[in-house]
């Protein structure tokens, strides 16, 4: 594999720092199963918790430099009305789905953007 | 050479490696909430890939360490270089002190079975009752 190295891009106007690309791109994404139990597609994810019904742990490869950062988040169900993410830590974060009166089970997908570690 | 950020080499490996799905998962429960439910840990089977490979992964003694770093500042683990293949029960291993509190797997004094390592098949696929599993002592 042959390797590219270069410090700016230059569209023939503007010029931006290469960091500018490789900063913008996704630090980590996943889906997992519904039940909590597998991870379908992933990168920089160690490994999945299931802590409890609709609630799913994230563990975190390379890890982010800190607490501060972003994660979007969905579910595969309209069933549900609200999935929200909590406990962002440097190495993992909790997903939580709930559907108004209690936790429930859903395929969920995460895409987290920030700085890493 | 220089082995550059753990990222970026997590990131190589994606194009190269198969995922590999363990046979394993990690029950455990957590010490310090003992009203919650046994939680099962399951490996990625990305990050498998890389740990039964080598080359990718750094040693699990500077995620240990940089547990003790403050948010922000530099960490070891990102740069260390990585280590070699592990074997699958090795690779767990690392898992299990990679991402299970120290609490369950290292401090825990009592007489319960707070974590075991199983194979998938044991993990039950009926979640009427998740919010109240507990290992079987």
């Amino acid at each position: 594999m042959s390797t590219l190295q270069v410090s700016n891009l230059n569209d023939g106007t503007t010029t931006v720092a290469t960091t500018f690309v490789t900063s913008g791109s996704a630090k980590v994404f996943s889906k997992t199963s519904a039940d909590g139990t597998s991870i379908t597609k992933s990168f920089n994810v160690s490994s999945l918790v299931d802590t409890n019904t609709g609630q799913q742990t994230i563990n975190i490869n390379s890890n982010m430099s800190d607490g501060d950062y972003i994660v979007q988040v969905g579910k595969h169900t309209s069933a549900a009305n609200a999935e929200w993410v909590q406990s962002t830590a440097v190495g993992s974060f909790i997903m939580y789905n709930y559907n108004g009166s209690s936790y429930v089970d859903s395929i969920m997908f995460t895409s987290v953007d920030g700085d890493l570690a | 050479m220089s082995h550059g950020h753990l990222w970026d080499r997590l990131a190589e490996a994606k194009t190269r490696l198969d995922p590999v799905q363990s046979k394993y998962r990690v029950l455990f429960e957590d010490p310090n909430e003992p009203d919650t439910p046994a939680r099962v840990l399951c490996p990625d089977p990305n990050w498998m890939a890389c740990a039964l490979t080598g080359g990718v992964l750094p040693p699990i003694e500077t995620y240990q360490r940089d547990r003790d770093v403050p948010d922000g500042e530099p960490k070891e683990h990102p740069y260390a270089e990585p280590i070699g293949p592990m074997t699958e029960e090795e690779a767990i291993e690392y898992l299990i002190q990679k991402d299970i509190d120290p609490s369950v797997w290292r401090d825990y004094k009592g007489n319960r079975t707070i974590m075991k390592i199983v194979p998938v098949e044991l993990i039950p696929s009926d979640r009427s009752f998740r919010n109240a599993w507990r290992i079987m002592q």
